[in-house]
Formats: C-alpha cells, structure tokens, sequence
C-alpha cells in the first residue's frame, strides 16, 4: 500500500512537510474486525482526494480517526506539519488544527435552532453577544455556502428537510475561519442537483483557500467532476490509486465491479442456478406488488420455494425497508400489495444491535427463535434443545467452540453462523438476510452461502440483501433497486457484476437528473418577509397551549368565584403554587438531559424542614446545608454520568437519604419559619401581587437560562444529541452534572417557598411534587426524550397543575380524587401526543 | 506450573463464578447481617432469622415481580407496586370484613386489583409510550386515589380469619410464607431458564430489536412483566394484611424502593436481560437484615432510611449502571440516514467519546 501512497506524493510533487494532512499507515481494530488496515492519505493543500470503495471498506472510520473521534491503534498523524500525538488526540485538538467533519449520519442537534448548532461548534470564542453574533456568522456562512437556500438561522433543524440539514453541516464545517481539512462524508446523498452545483463552487472556493478536502462518496460522476486523485478502499485498505485526470467513468465502474486493479478477494460461492426443472410449478412464496411505502415506490418482487433471490442497490436505495416490510408483513396486513405465504426469519448483518445476545452463551443464541418448536406446552425439552444444538453446531463447523462458550468470544463470521443457524433453525419457508456478511472473513462468506443453497434445495427460499456484488452472483436472481423503485431484475447470464453496478449506477443517474429544483424558494418582501420571519419563529412554539390553558383555569375558577382575581385571591391562588413553580423547573433541568429526578419531593420535604429549625436557629449552618445539598445533586448528576447509573434507581435511593435526613433533622410535624423568610415572601408591591411576580420572575429565570445562555444550548444539545456535543469539544459530565446542580439549586428555592407558605415543617409533606413537576414540566410542552424543554409551558403547567386542584375544591369534589385527576391528566396529555404523532405520520 | 501462577488460576475460576453467580453476594451479605444483629443484640438465635425471612417474603414476592420487569429491559421498571400493595390489602380486608366466607371473595378481589392495575401499566407504557417510570407512577396514583377514597366511604374491614391464621402458620416447622416464597422464587427462576416466554424474556431485554427480529412478540412479553408485578404486588398485599391481620393506609410505601433494591443487590442487572430470581429472593432477605440490623441498633428511623439510600447507591456505584440505558439513549440521538459504516461487532466510537 505504502508504495501506491508513495507514487501518488511523486506525482504530485510536494515534500512531506507540505501536505495539509498526512495519515500515514494507520490501522484500527474493532474486535476481530480490522477496519483499517494499514492505510495511507495524503491530502496537499488546496487538493480534492475522492475515496471511495463498498460498504465497510473502513472509509468513515478513516476519517473518524482522522477527526480524532476514535483513536488509532497504530501509525502515524501529520496535520498542517505537525505530528499529532495520537494518544492524546481528541476532536477538540481535532478543531484547533483545521479539521472539520461534516458525518455522514447528520451531528446537528434536531432541537436547536440553526444558528444555536453553529454556536455549539464554534461557542468557545467569545461570551457577549454570542448569540447575535452566532445569527449573524449562520446566515453569513449560509448564503455563501449555498445563496437562496431560504434556511433562516432561527429555524429549529428538525423542521428542516434532510437536505436543508445537509446544507447547514456543510456550512457550518466550512465557516470556520482556520479550517485546514474539510472531510465530507457522502455530503450529497441528500442534497438535490442543484444543491450540488452549488456545492460543487463552495469547494472550489474552499480549494482556493488553500483547504485540502476529502470527499467520500457513492456517486462517481462527483468524483469525476470534483477531485483531484482518487483513491479506492476495500477491507481496510487502499486498493488503487490515481490522478483523477486519468481514469474515465467506465474505468471507475470496472474498478469498482472488481474489472481490473482489484484482486478478487474470494472465489464465487456456491453452484449457481440450480437445475431449472419445474421453476413454474414452485410455490410462490412472496408476491409483492405495486408496494409504494416509505422510500419505496412501486416496488413488485416475488420469491418463489426453492429460490435464493438477491436485492441490490446503492445505499439508501430502499433495500432495508423492503425486508422490513417483507418480515413484519407476518403481523401486518398489507392486502394485495404483499402476500406472504408461509413463516419467515430475519438475519441482521448487524449483529451488535439486531444479532446478538451478549449475554448468552452460544447455545442460547442459537436456539431463541426455534424454542416454540422445541417446547411442549410451553417448557422447552432439553433433550430437544440440545439436540437441535448439537445438530447445528456440528452443521456450522465452529472450531474451537461448545455451546456453553459466551458468543462474544467467537470472531464475527462465526458469531453471524450463529446468527444465520438461528434463523435457518427455525425451518422457516423463507429467510430473509440483510447484509449478513458485513465484516465476515471471505471463507466464513462461502460457508454462509452453502446453507442457504443447502435450505433452499429443501423447498425453503431466501431473500438476501448485499453490498457485496460478488455474493450476490450466487443467487438465482437478482433485483437492482434504485430510489425506492426496482430499476431491473437480472438472471442468467445477465447476472454480471459489470451489469449490477452499471445498472445500479444507471438508476442513480436518472434520479440526479429527475431531480430538479426542489428546494425551498423564498419570496422576499417587506412585510411578507416579516409574517414569515415571526412564522418560522412561532412554528413548533410550545409554549402558547399551556399559557393559554392557564388563562382558560382563571376564567373558570373567576365564573365560579367571583374573589378569585381579586388581588387577594390571585395572591393566595398564584401564592400556593409557586413552589409546584420552582419545582418544575428544577425537574425541568433533569428531564432536559433525558433523565427524571424520583427525589425532588423529598429534597423539597428537607429544605422545609432545615428551613423550620436550622435556618431559624442558626442561618449560617442552615444555608452552608441547603447549599451542601445542591454539591450533593451536582455529585449525584456525577455519578450518573460517569457510572452510567439508571438516574431513576439513583435519585430513588437519593429520596430516602433526603427523607431520611429529614426525619433525623426533624422527627415530627412542627417548627417555626423563620420571620424573615416569611416577611420577604409577603412583601407588598404595588400593582403587581408578589407571588404573581415571584412566578414572572422565575418563569424568566428558567427561560434565560435553558433557552438564552450557552450553557441552556448545550444542555438542550446534550439532551437531543450527546455525541454532537462530545465531538464539538464539550466535557458533558460538566453538562450533565450541571443540569442536577441547577435542579438542586431550584428544588432548595422550591422548599424555602414552601416553609413560606405552610409556615411548619414535615418531612414527607412534600412527597407529591416529585411526580406534580414531572407532570408539570410535560403538560408544559416538553418530552422526555431529552432536549426538548419550554420552560414558560412548565411554569404555566405548574399553575395549571395548583389551579387544578383549587377548581376541584370549588367544584366539591373529594380532595381524595385530586392525585388521580393529576395522574389522569398526564396519562391523557401523554396520550393524546402520542395519538397526534400517529396522525401526522399515517 | 509455579505455586504463585497456580493460586492465581485458582482465584480467577473464582472470580468468574462470582460475577456468573452473582447472587451469592446477597446470601453471603445476609449471614453478615444475621451475625451483626446477634452481636448487637447479643443474642444468636435461629428465631430472629425465621421472623426477619418471613418479613423478607413479602418483599421477595413483590421483587420477583419488579425484577421480571426490569428484565425485560427498555428502561422497564414499576413504580407502582406500593400503591397496589395498599390497595389490595385495603379493599379485600374491606370485603372480606373478618369473615371466612368471604375469604373467596377478599383473594379475587386482591389478584383482580393487582390485574387491573398491570393492565393499566402496561396499556399506558406499551399503548401510548409512556416512559415506564412514570407510566407506572402516574398509575399508581390512580391506584392511590381509589385507596383514600375507598378509605374515606368504606368501614376498615378486616382480613378473615382461616387467612390470618394460614398466613401466619407454619409448615414443618418452617413460616409458610417463607415457605411460599422459596418456592416462587425457584418457579420464576426456572421459568426464566426452561420457559419459551421466560426465555424469551430474558432474550427482549438483552436486545429489543434483536429480539424482535428473531420473531419474540415483545410487546406480549412485556405487558406480561407488569401484569405478574402487579398481581404479585397483590399478593404481597392481601398476605400482608393477612399477616398484620389489618390494613393501613401507605403500609406498601417501603416497597417501592426496597423492591428495586433486592433487585439491584441480588446481582441482576438493572438494564434488563440478566437476572436470578435466587439473588432477588436473596437480597430481599439482606435488605430486610440489614433494616433489621439498623433498628436493633437503635437507630433513628431518619438514619434507617438514609441507610437504606445509600446501601442502593453504592451497590449500584460498584455494579455499575445499565450500559443499556445509555445505548437507548445514544439510538434516540441517532437519526442518521443509514448505520455507521463500522463493523457490527465494534465497540461503539460514540461511547468511546463520552467519560
């Protein structure tokens, strides 16, 4: 390999110390898996290198260890000059040196707004007047990456379209000021033509900059048109090199279809067609036709018994969500558009996430999906299981191996056997596989094959989707699908590697040219640019319904009660829920990074209790506790992230440590406020009740900071996306330890109000909060999926939430119905988004 | 082979059996306790052992249930337990009103309650998405409600007779309770091992999707695990009542934490997929030892549950969390247009990239 790199340097002519960035013989292993191996690049300034190759060729991992997202095992780093230490390399050092990634699975936070993802990347510079300044560098760097995009930088990214997404990663990557190495990892999958016309400037006019650039792709006509030397990556490693000028399109496509330049890495598997007798008496086990679903679009396959039937496409074609459809079709019916005749079994290539059981050894991986055939009357007989083990593992031929061995120990191709055995097991009439060679050694590939040949020669049929072209010439047919339609079907003599990649190609060329101006057109105008400035401000606001709702509770309760407004009365009624105020919004810090804090009722009950004795008696040991507590949430948001403890069982355990602590401090109901506590919440204002202005002021406290400063944006990003904010650079154990601080910080105020307003102590008075702030920060528009928070809805719903039980009071009902009616409304908000997410899908 | 290489073989077989039977820890904790209480009290008696296991039976029935859901992975655990717990006891000694002839009745209504409320549990989680934690709070709130209102219209009933006495008796010699949860508690552990669905269980929490497309019905199993929670939490609720011969308000309240903590302390793991009912049996007796402990040795009921927290935390802390969690977490943020082009077996780079 070094040779080849070696060559390229000679053709370019340029030293060593002049190359923008130099990777020289890097490998990196996962596992058993080598992903890269050995591999050099070398990029000059002002230089455009094309990489492309197959899936898994290592092509992303190059770059991520190129961008210090994962370390390398071996070899050597050279940005701009300078070696990198590779054991300390990290993508913040990545940052400082010039190096900018635009990943080919987006890295922008969903929730943030456009111009909020730019200040996550490039926040570091400066404090006053960030955001501003963050506006104005998003729009900048927007219309000089693609003008008339119509993107504005207050729009939250996942209103935007795949493609608008991929236009904002572009620019960000592109706007920073010392950018050295741009990678963009399949930047133009999304992107429309005209898009990519644009792109194609941007790049020339970061190549005049003086950037290097490595751009990966599937598309060849980009690597025609856009780079300077080409290189071609296949198991880890480069398998062929060139100066751009010198290949043709028909060249790259006999490259890539292994015509020349390649070395087969594995002899054809398998024996080919079987004999044809009798192919039209076969039971035709799938018929789909007309299916349009999804990506895809009038797709019409059928696989008949005894049949080993390929699909074929480039990425992103629609393949994957052709097999889903096909195997979940057991459950769902999809009338005449699928019919599905008989069982069918999965095998996922990815065997992490879809394959695996790691805690099992390989007899219980083995036999999961067969066990209802092994079992009577549901007790699984032994004497079965271990046969159909021995059986099976006896087929797989798994050195080295006994059934009682962990699955984790054995090399990926045998642990896919297992996988595939699983299936086959299950004597399912067909089996789907998706991509199931991915990273399996070319032997272990063959042996796959065998048992699908020997399955199907027993009247059962396989359906089987690879990136590899050669296994696929083991099939009997073979469906090239492109954007979601089947662009031809090969058997025979036609089924040719040349002929699957050309007609794969082939699609996608039609759709680059199909593709024509889709992408959002803006008018401009006066007035109308200002309705749809507010609109794309107020679009996806949630804050309106709860605020309104609380408006709607005080019109009631004001019919039913005409004291109700009255200054007096709205002191009382705002007065009684600001600790439920406060409390939400500590919850809502909590909820903002995905967890839920299970003991904010009882750190409440403690407050109130320090707050009647200690903070009346002896101020200074009184607040040195409550502010002891807050280092305590701050440490347990710690241990949360760095254990990766359930935040649920920890702040469980927590509660019963506040509560106990409570009780210790004190035992029974009692003590006294302390008067100053007292005096400051019932200060008078004019105009404004106090309690009315403690809620605004708090409101305005937890919006500023979650929505307005940039630890609020970094919270929110965490919450929605960590990795996006890992890779920017940012320590999120400060994030997340953070996030519990500001939730200790507001659950003490929280307390302090409530001995305000009960004036005595009781440990466990409080218990109720803890689930009132988690309804109260999700009927105010927020989710618990993390990142997604509206801090006025939560206040608003906190108000509602205290309203609620003063309306039930008025209304006469029993307050003994009062937490089931709270408990019912969370069900029901939650249910009724849940209903509408349904609605806007279907 | 040298003595030194030979002793270190011998202690790394040994370390390999203590991580696969992780629920020796609990058994081996609980002699601790059992010790520690009789040099506190300066007493050694088999007597204080039987009674503190017929009090760990109530939380091993209720914990066999809660460690079934937190099997079964996806964040899945039951808040709710305490509250059925009440309610149970509440309003089968309601309708049972200290009469045998009742008794039928009392024993549906007890199992019908805990029914409903797992259906309800698993309706809200698995029907509207609901995160567990708070689908299950949220419905043992319900659940509270319709205890106080119960309380607040109905006479304190009283459990009968036959159950009290049933309840309270003994079988050779041995608390039936204790004998019943012996019992249960190998029944569950064998049919987490020997069972389709209890295989299948165990398959779900290890991996969702995984699962899913080896053709395991998830959602079935899963709605399974609450309803068994809560008809188990029932149960425990209807015995103990049986056992105090009455009910009270909030008398379920302890087991909500403690029934997450045998869970956690008898070695399973918290992000599902891995779990022995022998260990959840086991660390429901050390729990209940080691409150019992704190009590004899006089400790205010303040330190006792401050204990209690911490006991919790600091398993977990050296347990380590539910790498599960994080996984789930990493997948919702992950909306990208196709996988990683990594190899399927490789650590995870993102995971890498996080402390």
């Amino acid at each position: 390999m070094s040779s080849e790199s070696e060559t390229v340097r000679e053709s370019t002519e340029i030293g060593v110390a002049a190359w923008a960035i130099d990777v020289d013989r890097v490998s990196k292993t996962f596992g058993v898996t080598k992903a890269v191996n050995d591999m050099s690049l070398s990029v000059a300034p002002g230089h455009v290198v094309g990489v492309i190759g197959p899936n898994g060729a290592g092509k992303s991992t190059l770059m991520r260890l190129a961008a210090g997202e994962v370390p390398a095992d071996t070899g050597r780093l050279t940005i701009g000059g300078e070696p990198v230490d590779l054991s300390r390399f990290s993508p913040r050092l990545a940052h400082e040196r010039g190096v900018r990634t635009v990943h080919q699975e987006l890295s922008l936070c969903t929730n943030l707004r456009v111009f909020e993802n730019f200040l996550v990347e490039f926040g570091r510079e400066r404090r006053v007047g960030l955001r501003a300044a963050m506006k104005e560098r998003s729009a900048a760097a927007l219309e000089l990456a693609f003008p008339g995009s119509g993107i504005s930088p207050d729009s939250e990214v996942s209103r935007l379209s795949l493609a608008q997404q991929q236009m904002v990663e572009i620019a960000r990557a592109v706007s920073s000021a010392d950018l050295r190495v741009l990678i963009l990892d399949e930047p133009t999958s999304a992107l429309p033509a005209d898009r990519v016309e644009q792109l194609r400037d941007l790049l020339a006019t970061v190549r005049s900059r003086g950037v290097a650039t490595v751009l990966i792709t599937h598309r060849l006509t980009e690597v025609l048109d856009l780079t300077d030397n080409v290189v071609v990556m296949r198991n880890g490693s480069a398998v062929w090199r060139s100066a751009t000028a010198d290949v043709t399109r028909e060249q790259l496509v006999a490259i890539m279809s292994g015509g020349s330049g390649f070395e087969v890495a594995e002899a054809t598997p398998g024996t080919g067609p079987e004999a044809d007798d009798g192919t039209t008496g076969r039971r035709r086990l799938l018929e789909v036709s007309g299916l349009t679903r999804g990506p895809l679009r009038d797709v019409k396959v059928h696989v008949d018994a005894g049949e080993i039937v390929g699909i074929y496409g480039l990425e992103g074609s629609g393949q994957r969500e052709l097999l889903r459809t096909v195997f979940d079709a057991r459950r769902r019916d999809h009338g005449s558009t699928l019919r599905l005749d008989g069982e069918v079994a999965f095998v996922s290539g990815d065997r992490r996430r879809e394959g695996l059981f790691p805690l099992w050894p390989i007899a219980g991986n083995l036999t999961l999906s067969s066990l209802p055939r092994l079992a009577r009357g549901g007790v699984i007989r032994r004497a079965s299981e271990n046969s159909f083990i021995d059986h099976w593992l006896t087929r797989l031929a798994v050195k080295t191996a006994g059934p009682d061995d962990p699955i984790t120990a054995l090399s990926g191709g045998n642990q896919q056997k297992v996988v595939i055995a699983r299936a086959l097991g299950t004597e399912a009439d067909l089996v789907i596989l998706d991509d199931p060679t991915r990273g399996v050694d070319p032997r272990t590939k063959g042996e796959v094959f065998e048992l699908l040949r020997e399955s199907a020669r027993h009247g059962r049929a396989g359906l089987i989707y690879s990136t590899e072209e050669l296994e696929l010439l083991a099939c009997d047919r073979v469906y090239v699908l492109s954007a979601g339609a089947v662009v031809a079907e090969l058997s025979g003599d036609q089924l040719t590697r040349e002929n699957l990649v050309a007609a794969a190609f082939r699609g996608q060329r039609q759709l680059d040219a199909s593709t024509t101006l889709a992408s959002g057109v803006t008018p401009a105008g006066g007035l109308r640019r200002l309705a749809s400035g507010v609109r794309t401000r107020m679009r996806g606001q949630r804050w309106p319904v709860p605020v309104v709702v609380v408006l709607i509770m005080l019109a009631v309760l004001q019919m039913l009660n005409h004291d109700v407004l009255a200054s007096d009365g709205l002191n009382l009624l705002i007065g009684s829920s600001l600790p439920l105020v406060l409390a939400a919004i500590a919850q809502m810090f909590v909820v903002a990074v995905g967890d839920i804090d299970l003991g904010l009722g009882s750190l409440l009950g403690l407050v109130n209790v320090i707050g009647v004795t200690w903070l009346t008696k002896n101020p200074v040991l009184g607040a040195l506790s409550l502010v002891a507590a807050v280092l305590v949430y701050m440490l347990l948001g710690a241990l949360v992230h760095l254990r990766r403890l359930p935040a649920i069982v920890a702040t469980l355990g927590a509660s019963f440590v506040w509560l106990g602590l409570a009780l210790t401090v004190l035992p029974t109901v009692g003590g006294e406020a302390p008067a100053w506590l007292i005096d400051i919440y019932s200060l008078r204002f004019p105009l404004v009740p106090e309690p009315v202005l403690l809620t605004a002021v708090a409101a305005a406290t937890g919006w500023w900071v979650m929505m307005r400063t940039r630890f609020g944006v970094l919270l929110r990003g965490f919450g929605n996306n960590s990795v996006a904010i890992s890779t920017a650079g940012w320590s999120t154990l400060a994030i997340r330890s953070s996030a519990f601080g500001f939730a200790g910080a507001f659950g003490v105020l929280a307390g302090l109000v409530l001995t305000a307003v009960t004036t005595s102590g009781d440990a466990s008075a409080a218990q109720s909060y803890t689930l009132l702030s988690v309804t109260a920060v999700i009927i105010g528009g927020s989710e618990f999926v993390g990142g997604v928070v509206e801090p006025v809805g939560v206040v608003a719903g906190a108000v509602t939430l205290s309203l609620v039980g003063v309306l039930l009071s008025l209304l006469g009902v029993d307050p003994n119905f009062t937490a089931a009616v709270e408990g019912l409304i969370l069900i029901l908000v939650l249910a009724g988004r849940s209903l509408a997410r349904k609605v806007r899908t279907s | 082979m040298s003595t030194s290489s030979r002793i270190e073989t011998a202690w790394a077989k040994r370390g390999s059996f203590l991580t696969r039977a992780p629920w020796v820890w609990a058994i081996l904790g609980s002699l601790i306790a059992w010790v520690a209480i009789g040099v506190v009290t300066q007493r050694f008696s088999l007597g204080s052992l039987t009674i503190n296991a017929t009090a760990a039976s109530f939380l091993a029935f209720v914990a066999l249930g809660q460690m079934l859901v937190i099997t079964g992975g996806g964040g899945g655990i039951d808040l709710s337990v305490p509250f059925v717990i009440t309610l149970s006891a509440y309003w089968s000694s309601g309708v049972m009103n200290g009469s045998n002839a009742r008794l039928g009745t009392g024993i549906a209504v007890a199992l019908g309650l805990g029914l409903v409320v797992g259906l309800t549990n698993a309706a809200v989680i698995l029907g509207l998405g609901m995160p567990p934690i708070v689908g299950t709070l949220a419905v043992g709130f319900l659940a509270d409600s319709a205890v106080n209102v119960y309380a607040s219209h109905a006479t304190q009933g009283a459990p009968s007779p036959a159950l009290a006495e049933f309840v309270r008796g003994t079988f050779l010699g041995i608390p039936r309770l204790v004998e019943i949860a012996v019992v249960l508690t190998i029944a569950v552990g064998l049919g987490m091992r020997w069972l389709v669905r209890g295989r299948q269980l165990v398959a779900v929490g290890q991996g969702e999707q995984a699962a899913r497309l080896s053709g395991v019905p998830v959602g079935v199993i899963r709605a399974g695990t609450y309803l068994a929670s809560s008809v188990l939490a029932g149960f425990a609720g209807l015995t103990l009542a049986g056992y105090n011969n009455s009910a009270f308000l909030n008398m379920g309240r302890p087991y909500q934490l403690a029934s997450i903590g045998a869970v956690v302390l008898g070695g399973s793991l918290i992000a599902g997929g891995r779990s022995t009912a022998v260990g959840t049996a086991g660390g429901a007796l050390f729990l209940t030892l080691v409150l019992t402990l704190m009590q004899s040795s006089k400790l205010d009921i303040g330190i006792q549950n401050v204990g209690e927290g911490i006991l919790i935390i600091a398993v977990l802390l050296v347990a380590g969390g539910g790498a599960g969690a994080e996984a789930r977490r990493r997948g919702r943020s992950r909306r990208g247009r196709r996988g990683a082009e990594v190899p399927a077996d490789a650590a995870d780079p993102a995971g890498g990239a996080r402390p």
